[in-house]
């Protein structure tokens, strides 16, 4: 999950490393204050959207490879070249072109979250959330249709 | 192709993850790239900038001329003790600023809330030491220029009426008050403004519909 995130709010890979970074160390930093009021999962989201919406990234204009990526093996290269993988970066690319909260919404509906679990992440009631949802999809199918 | 055949492109990407703790380590004893991490390091160095230029400063003026000029140095203790005021009051903030468990619309209001706050603490702190610092060292002047040898236009003198000196202090603070207003405004707005502006449209988006 952590590294979805990632890859929905940055774009290259050394910002995707330092968020990485930035939400493990608010997780861990958290984990004391969880009193499991709400599902382990929910409280995951939460801090890993407010990291990335609330953080501060730098806009790089190179690409700057830190450290071979140590996490993951499908994320670590989008030039890739499976077909699969190759939907998959079409995909964050169109994500990454819609606003934060936009992402975050999309992000929750590829998981297939309820209306009821994307109003406890995101706090934003679930008529609201379905008027912006539908805009998002709408987009999001714009940005996907091949030119 | 369908929103739904992404879903289940999304759903088949399941990235491996390790979970060795070296590497959980490793990242964990790096320094926190956050915002409200980086203000906390720039509190902090604030603050022992503060501790020893000021406290230098202090022990100069109390000990120097025979004890002559230790109204500085009270006058320094004194922006000093308003500076804890000042420092515990943004450690304050941020340590609000720092709980991110709460959902993201309340966050971000948190977020706004707290960050439009601290630039307003910093603008007005950092504005209100000028006009207070001139005031002091204006009447300071006046009632050491015994010591310090006169012969220019901020010391009354016999060829300067008290009414002259006063014009050209109260002209000098104005100005260099609002000279530092702006140039405290474009600082804190490059460190913090920007970033707030960020926030405050997202926060704006959320709400855009709400009924």
């Amino acid at each position: 999950m952590i590294h979805k995130v990632c890859h929905v709010y940055c774009h290259n890979p050394g910002d995707r490393d330092d968020l990485f970074q930035e939400i493990v160390i608010q997780l861990w930093k958290a984990w004391p204050g969880f009193r499991g009021e709400s599902r382990f999962s929910t409280w995951m989201y939460r801090i890993a959207l407010n990291t990335a919406i609330s953080g501060l990234r730098r806009n790089r204009h190179q690409t700057v490879y830190l450290e071979p990526s140590l996490f993951t093996d499908s994320l670590k290269d989008e030039s890739d070249t499976t077909e699969k993988e190759e939907k998959l970066a079409t995909l964050y690319a169109a994500i990454r072109r819609l606003s934060e909260l936009e992402r975050a919404m999309i992000m929750l509906y590829l998981e297939d979250k309820t209306y009821e679990e994307m109003e406890e992440i995101l706090g934003v009631n679930q008529n609201s959330l379905r008027v912006k949802m539908n805009r998002a999809k709408e987009k999001l199918r714009r940005l996907t249709k091949p030119s | 192709m369908e929103l739904d055949q992404w879903k289940e492109i999304w759903q088949a990407d399941t990235p491996a993850t390790h979970t060795d703790h070296q590497i959980l380590r490793a990242l964990l004893d790096k320094k926190s790239g956050s915002p409200v991490a980086r203000m906390k390091r720039n509190l902090n160095a604030e603050l022992w900038l503060i501790i020893i230029s000021y406290g230098a400063a202090i022990l100069f003026y109390f000990f120097a001329f025979d004890g002559r000029m230790i109204e500085i140095s009270w006058f320094m203790l004194m922006i000093g003790a308003f500076f804890i005021v000042y420092y515990i009051r943004k450690r304050k903030l941020l340590r609000e600023m720092e709980d991110l468990s709460s959902h993201v619309k309340s966050n971000l209001e948190k977020q706004v809330q707290s960050l439009e706050t601290y630039i307003r603490i910093y603008l007005v702190g950092g504005t209100a030491l000028i006009p207070i610092s001139m005031l002091f060292f204006g009447w300071l002047m006046y009632t050491k220029s015994r010591y310090i040898s006169p012969g220019n236009i901020f010391f009354p003198s016999e060829q300067n009426p008290l009414w002259k000196v006063i014009a050209v202090w109260v002209m000098l603070t104005v100005i260099i008050t609002v000279v530092m207003y702006f140039i405290n405004k474009w600082y804190v707005r490059k460190l913090y403004g920007r970033h707030a502006e960020k926030l405050r449209a997202v926060l704006d988006e959320m709400k855009g519909d709400d009924q």
